[in-house]
């Protein structure tokens, strides 16, 4: 679970797909169809003109070129920054700090920090050595007022899923419980990382 | 971010993020603009092209085919489309993750269909009292298929193990609830 920015993704996935395949589609009409290809260079040749009009249009006196080339650099180094944020922002959201709350009690008052580590180890606790569950990992996710707590559990082969399910979340709650805070939780039932890239699952 | 109710995060859960995608687009846009940028400095600078000023790029491109293989254009062109098609499919379609969820009062429960193959693989171990290895799960979305080898001489109807599954995918409450098909194979297993 995290904050990446789904329907934006999707977005420019639809978009900068759909601009890929109009260069492809005209590439191939251009190299099959040579009337489409006279037709291509008619147009684009007076695109060239006019763009060549507009460039000495406004390219002041006493300077090479236009100053429209800064214009289009600029735009291209937003493009490029604006990239850059669109990756930067791919799986945002996790935090590691569970608790963070300043308490102003009377002889000693002062700041709490939980982090994540001290969640997943009370969990184990109140979860004992179970044989059905292979492994157990916990990351946080950003959410206020609390984070979301999201449980990785990997069972052994074969075991009721709701049972352990709910055994988890339930632990999960007395985990909160203790801690004085609720949220979010997402347990989820892993199988192990060899199936992970599989489509349909198969098993024996 | 602020909260997000239960179904968001479900839906999160079970869909894919589209995040290799993006980050694919994001780097080959970079890679395209930082080139242009580049070619452009240059010339502001006057120094020697890289590969070709923008004036030789647009004159290539504004008498395309010229002088350039038709063949070459063509597969150029084919790659392109369908490289398109693939990003503009990963941006439209919902991308459900092999995954399912279950009802649960206290949290968003979600399990790995091979998790729940698992489960439904020994389930009908039981029900259909048949070995190991005798019992082949496949989920796939909203549909499970099960394969089974009966052991030779012993019987089975598919409404037992229908029904069984069918249990099996209440008591975990599965949302939403798979179509089941039975396939019980005409060859049994010798002596189990």
């Amino acid at each position: 679970m995290n904050l990446t920015p789904r329907p934006l993704n999707r977005l420019l996935c639809a978009i900068f797909g759909v601009l890929i395949m109009v260069i492809g589609i005209h590439l191939l009409l251009i190299s099959t169809i040579s009337g489409y290809a006279r037709w291509w260079r008619a147009f684009a040749g007076e695109v060239g003109q006019t763009s060549l009009q507009i460039l000495r249009n406004t390219t002041l006196a006493g300077q090479k070129d236009s100053w429209l080339w800064i214009l289009i650099a600029m735009g291209l180094i937003i493009i490029i920054l604006l990239m850059i944020w669109w990756i930067a922002v791919q799986g945002r959201g996790r935090v590691n700090e569970y608790v963070n709350s300043y308490f102003q009690d009377d002889p000693v008052p002062g700041r709490i920090e939980i982090t994540d580590a001290a969640v997943e180890q009370i969990l184990r606790t109140i979860l004992g050595k179970r044989t059905d569950i292979v492994s157990l990992s916990l990351t946080l996710w950003e959410n206020t007022p609390t984070p979301g707590i999201r449980v990785k559990v990997q069972p052994r082969s074969g075991v009721a899923p709701a049972e352990l399910g709910a055994q988890v979340a339930l632990a999960v709650r007395e985990t909160q419980e203790l801690m004085g805070v609720s949220g979010p939780i997402v347990v989820h039932l892993a199988a192990g990382a060899r199936a992970r890239f599989a489509r349909s699952e198969r098993v024996q | 971010m602020s909260d997000l109710d239960d179904e968001t995060v479900k839906t999160r859960e079970l869909t894919s993020g589209r995040s290799p995608a993006a980050i694919v687009l994001a780097v080959l846009v970079i890679v395209l603009c930082g080139y242009a940028l580049f070619e452009a400095s240059l010339k502001a600078l006057g120094q020697e092209p890289l590969i070709a000023t923008p004036e030789t790029w647009w004159r290539w491109i504004s008498t395309l085919p010229g002088e350039s293989n038709l063949y070459a254009l063509a597969a150029a062109g084919a790659v392109l489309t369908m490289l398109g098609l693939t990003f503009f499919i990963h941006g439209v379609r919902t991308g459900r993750l092999a995954k399912h969820s279950m009802q649960c009062e206290e949290a968003v429960l979600i399990l790995d269909d091979q998790v729940l193959a698992a489960a439904l693989a020994r389930r009908t171990q039981v029900d259909a009292a048949v070995g190991q290895g005798q019992v082949l799960v496949i989920i796939n979305r909203d549909r499970i298929e099960v394969q089974i080898r009966p052991t030779s001489g012993t019987p089975l109807s598919d409404d037992t193990v229908i029904a069984a599954l069918e249990n099996e995918l209440e008591i975990n409450s599965v949302v939403p609830l798979p179509k089941i098909k039975v396939k019980i194979s005409a060859n049994g297993v010798i002596g189990q």
